[in-house]
């Protein structure tokens, strides 16, 4: 790749690389789950539920039975006795919740539109599919419940009936942990309220969307009575899959692989928990002696998964006259779903949202309060910006209302408010370690003159244009460490790479973590070539198999450049270490990895650099000729590293943008955008760059176009693209990041996983804006999705 | 998204073989395919289930566009082609502002306006087009004989339409254009590539004084499809083409129309569009009609 920057200052770390796996994915070289094909293979097609809420009177599978080609139908009472019923424990977080029980196929009743009554298996899929239609299912309607605050009424009708209510979780977030402690917070935050020079209170409602990865599910099993079970499955936590795997079918842990093709086609959390499809492929399988493969249509995808958000903030803010922040109240309501997903339950979403709705402020004080409420609808499944893009639309809104209350410039407002020293813990209790946020803050501000664009919005107005200008923050989570993730997720938070070297120089790397079009194989890469001094081509990395790589608990809050990466790092030093140690005593010298540089394929000695050996000659020696060895000392060139930072660690950034709104028609038109972001030290910018384009687009576009929409009896009406509407490039503003990163003290390389949280900043910043703009009609904006017509429409009242 | 069972699939390279293949099948069961940006989707879905599909798509007969007499349009001509196309009189001017908007850059290299408006999506923009500009659609039977339908009298209901199931449909023909005509149309959508939430397209004439002499009005979007509002042609004749009298006819077409509510947009507000789309499509219709 001749256009290629090179190495600066002897290392690839922050060379803007062009991605190794990029020509293979834009040439169709790809391989993803489809493209793998076993003899014997068979294709399974589920019947889904048309209704939201329904007991199952009755299946009758005779007439796809009789479907030439079609080989089994399966219903959920035919296997309740053949396998484990979700939960268990691996799939459990350690919060306490009303966790449903559910089996792979709905047992008794369905529970939202979408929900798998049967599973059919044919020898092709479109026998599958005809099956699919000719099985009959008869139901008895039950109550629907699709309103979260009804969910919750007393008396309201029961979804999971193992439970007395639909409330699967609530937590109180701040001011001790009994309910006298609770009690004393409240009281003082009351005080605060009753005292304070100005408070908003507002009701703020974002809808319920999330991400789409391009490519949707899919399963594909293998059993042999020898080795076992090989699930390929696409997936973000292959070895937690494996896990469950092991636990619901009780098949022995050495038995069963989990593989994460190498190329998934985006995950954005959405295959991050463990799904019920995924034990009954395996279990069929198992059971029929034959490869069994599922691979999720667009509509199933769209009715099952990827939906998150949704959520009610009844929002208190309390200030002083000159633009102190002291205290917030909010009461979360969030739509949950059925919460048949495992890992998260739905509601580990809404948790983490309430956990980080201080974001990048300082309160003296707080009271943050969640209930979340089992409905008949899919189960909320993570989506990029897990949990607080609802919770930091909220904020970040209310923030300007009480700018505008006094009369102040929202950006004054927010540099007033910052945390201004790092490490500080949050007024629910998040540890934020490092960074500057005051810095990043004053470079987002040197990309705009405030007087100069108050002068134009002026002007604009006489002209009767509206533009406007907004601001966002987010701090965002990079990656989790152990003591985050175990009582979140009741998994380990560490970063695990094993590095083994090739006689013939190369380098071999194994991750257990599943990346699902992230770049790994090309970050991997450069730190492994700047730490051995080759070239990032001679690094191979191999994810997402658990028979070959070490446990990793996924690629999931960008856990990739804090934790995995660092791994990486670790292991090439330790092998460093070792190569040093016998090159010292092969030249009869006392030294150590300090007194070597690994440059240019050579291992030189700093103090007389005429003394060196070729990189693959010292590895072919140690791994091919281990004689002459120091001693004690044997042969080979392997590590495995486990890395745990000493704290949890985050990222930081501030966005602004500007708008143009039309009050004829309540359309917008966004005219800049520019962010500023810590990201620490930068292994690949090309990497970060196009992580946080990706992420700010789908903060906008879950905004401005995303909605998933059920009607009052519990109808998925958007279940396509036609209805489910994503952005396209044309709709998109050119986007201008700008970094003041920081490094992070606490991995090796300076380092900070990036890009997980990022578009939860972007729709207060983009309703800031339209807010600002529509200034002269009083308009504050307090629900999404941001559409024109809704615009419009305030515009219209305010004038009325 | 795997198509129910389908028995046969020809692909003829003249209308007489087409329309011999179609007859061959028992009636209702097969179905031409045109681009398939429509029709593939919901064979896909089995929204619909023919037995045996007739692929239009190597009738060469069935493209192109000619001025030769008037303006021909050959159905199986697609979106590119029209978009590309810039030899329009600025009487039909409104084929090229719908066909360079439809779909995304993939449906519009693929998609026709023969199966757009045979179709006849409840929300689609050549419906309209046609409509409003009065096109005349040439349906040959296999018997030979050709009926020439009106706009009018073809488009019927949402994804239905005058052709019956054994015609082709060979194209839309106009004549050659009045002097001092114009016509536009622009749509409005959530995102580029949406179906028309709303769409108006508007054809106006012009006498020697620069007055509207006559006009036609049509709105894509509705609940009943594609449809003329008659409401709208009328407020027009007479207008200078001044922005007052415009915003008054408009203001009849959203007055006359049954709007709906969506989740794209509700009544009130689809009214507002056809207001404002109509303002500004109406505004350049005048100035085409001027050149």
């Amino acid at each position: 790749m001749a256009s290629n920057p090179q190495k600066t200052n002897d290392s690839w770390m922050g060379s803007r690389l062009a991605r190794k796996e990029d020509l293979r994915l834009v040439t169709g070289q790809g391989k993803y789950i489809s493209d793998i094909v076993l003899p014997r293979m068979l294709h399974a097609v589920f019947v889904r539920s048309d209704r939201a809420h329904a007991k199952i009177v009755s299946i009758d599978t005779s007439a796809a039975l009789a479907l030439p080609g079609v080989v089994c139908v399966v219903t959920g009472d035919d296997i309740v006795d053949e396998l484990r019923s979700m939960p268990q424990p691996v799939l459990l977080p350690n919060l306490p919740a009303k966790y449903p029980t559910f089996y792979p196929l709905c047992v008794g009743k369905v529970k939202f539109h979408g929900a798998p009554v049967a599973l059919v298996i044919a020898r092709d899929k479109y026998v599958a599919e005809d099956a699919a239609e000719l099985v009959e299912i008869e139901y008895e309607e039950l109550p629907v419940v699709v309103d979260p605050e009804a969910a919750l009424e007393p008396g309201a009708p029961l979804i999971n009936e193992d439970h007395d209510d639909n409330e699967i979780f609530s937590m109180t977030f701040t001011g001790g942990t009994t309910q006298a402690e609770h009690d004393a917070n409240d009281k003082e935050v009351e005080e605060i309220f009753q005292n304070a020079d100005v408070t908003i209170k507002e009701r703020f409602r974002v809808h319920r969307t999330g991400l789409t990865p391009m490519e949707p599910r899919g399963v594909l099993c293998d059993w042999s009575d020898s080795d076992g079970l090989t699930a390929w499955i696409t997936t973000q936590r292959p070895h937690i899959d494996r896990l469950a795997i092991i636990d619901l079918l009780d098949i022995p842990a050495d038995k069963v692989r989990v593989i994460a093709p190498r190329d998934q086609g985006g995950g954005f959390g959405v295959k991050a928990p463990f799904f019920r499809e995924n034990v009954i492929i395996a279990h069929m399988a198992r059971k029929l002696g034959q490869p069994v493969r599922w691979i999720e249509s667009r509509y199933e995808s769209l009715m099952n998964v990827g939906q998150e958000r949704d959520q009610i903030n009844y929002l208190e803010v309390a200030a002083t006259q000159d633009g102190k922040l002291l205290a917030l109240r909010n009461r979360g309501i969030a739509d949950n779903g059925t919460g048949e997903t495992g890992v998260y339950w739905g509601f580990v979403m809404p948790f983490l949202g309430a956990v980080e709705l201080p974001n990048t402020y300082t309160w003296d004080k707080a009271d943050v309060k969640l209930r979340v409420a089992v409905t008949n609808k899919a189960c909320l499944t993570p989506s990029r910006a897990f949990g607080h893009f609802p919770t930091r639309f909220a904020i970040e809104r209310a923030v300007d209302m009480i700018a505008h209350k006094i009369g102040m410039e929202p950006s004054d407002l927010r540099r007033k408010n910052l945390i201004p020293h790092l490490p500080y813990t949050s007024t629910t209790g998040e540890y934020y370690d490092s960074g500057d946020f005051v810095q990043v803050w004053d470079n987002l501000m040197s990309h705009i003159d405030m007087a100069k664009f108050r002068e134009e919005q002026q002007a604009a107005r006489s002209e009767g244009r509206y533009i406007g200008i907004g601001f966002g923050t987010g701090v965002e989570l990079s990656g989790m460490a152990s003591e985050v993730l175990v009582p979140m997720e009741n998994q380990p938070g560490y970063g695990a790479a094993s590095v083994r070297l090739d006689p013939r120089g190369t380098a071999l790397v194994f991750g257990g973590d599943a990346p699902g079009g992230q770049g790994h194989e090309t970050s991997v890469a450069q730190i492994v070539a700047s730490a051995f001094g080759i070239e990032p081509q001679d690094t191979v990395t191999t994810t997402g198999d658990t028979a070959t790589t070490p446990f990793g608990s996924g690629t999931i809050g960008a856990r990739g450049a804090s934790y995995f990466m660092s791994a990486v790092h670790n292991a090439c030093v330790e092998i460093k270490v070792k190569i040093a140690r016998i090159l010292a005593h092969d030249l009869g010298i006392s030294a150590t990895l300090d007194d070597f540089e690994f440059v240019d394929g050579q291992v030189v000695l700093r103090s007389d650099r005429s003394v060196k050996k070729s990189f693959r000659d010292i590895v072919e020696r140690i791994i091919m000729h281990p004689i002459n060895m120091p001693p004690g000392e044997v042969g080979g060139l392997e590590a495995t590293v486990y890395f745990e930072a000493a704290k949890p660690m985050i990222c930081f950034n501030a966005d602004f943008c500007t708008v143009e709104v039309d009050i004829h028609s309540g359309e917008f038109k966004i005219t800049k955008w520019v962010s500023s972001e810590d990201v620490g030290n930068v292994i690949n910018p090309l990497i970060v760059d196009g992580q946080m384009h990706g992420a700010i687009v789908q903060g906008l576009s879950n905004t401005m176009f995303e909605e998933f929409i059920y009607n009052d009896q519990g109808q998925q009406l958007t279940a396509d693209f036609e209805n489910y509407k994503i952005a396209n490039a044309a709709d998109m503003p050119d986007i201008e990041v700008t970094y003041s990163p920081s490094p992070c003290p606490h991995t090796p390389l300076g380092t900070r996983g990036i890009g997980e949280g990022r578009p939860s900043s972007v729709p207060g910043a983009l309703s800031n804006a339209i807010c600002d703009a529509l200034l002269p009609f009083g308009i504050e904006i307090t629900e999404l999705p941001l559409r024109p017509g809704a615009i419009w429409k305030k515009i219209q009242e305010s004038q009325a | 998204m795997y198509p129910a069972h389908i028995e046969s699939y020809y692909r003829p390279t003249t209308v007489a073989e087409a329309l011999a293949a179609i007859t061959r099948q028992p009636e209702g069961d097969s179905m031409f395919l045109a681009g398939g940006q429509s029709l593939m989707q919901a064979i896909k879905s089995r929204m619909v289930r023919p037995t045996s599909i007739v692929d239009l798509q190597s009738v060469a007969e069935l493209r192109g566009i000619d001025q030769a007499n008037g303006l021909r349009i050959g159905a199986m001509t697609r979106y590119v082609e029209i978009a590309e196309y810039e030899q329009f009189p600025a009487a039909y001017a409104a084929l090229r502002d719908a066909a360079e908007r439809v779909g995304d850059r993939q449906v519009r290299n693929r998609g026709t306006i023969g199966g757009s408006v045979c179709w006849n999506y409840v929300a689609s923009c050549l419906p309209s087009v046609v409509l409003a500009l009065n096109g005349t659609m040439s349906l040959a039977s296999a018997d030979g004989s050709i009926r020439d339908v009106k706009a009018k009298d073809f488009i019927i209901a949402p994804l239905e339409t005058a052709r019956r199931e054994d015609e082709i449909l060979l194209c839309v023909s106009w004549p050659k254009p009045p002097p001092k005509t114009g016509s536009a149309y622009k749509k409005w959508g959530l995102v580029t590539d949406a179906l028309p939430v709303v769409g108006m397209c508007v054809s106006i004439s012009l006498d020697d004084l620069g007055k509207c002499r006559t006009a036609q009005v049509a709105v894509a979007g509705l609940a009943d499809g594609a449809q003329i509002a008659d409401a709208g042609g009328a407020a027009l004749i007479g207008s200078a083409g001044d922005e007052a009298s415009i915003s008054a006819a408009m203001n009849d077409v959203a007055d006359s129309v049954e709007t709906h509510s969506d989740h794209w947009a509700d009544a009130s507000y689809r009214e507002q569009l056809i207001k404002r789309l109509g303002v500004e499509v109406t505004l350049r219709a005048f100035a085409r009609a001027r050149r």
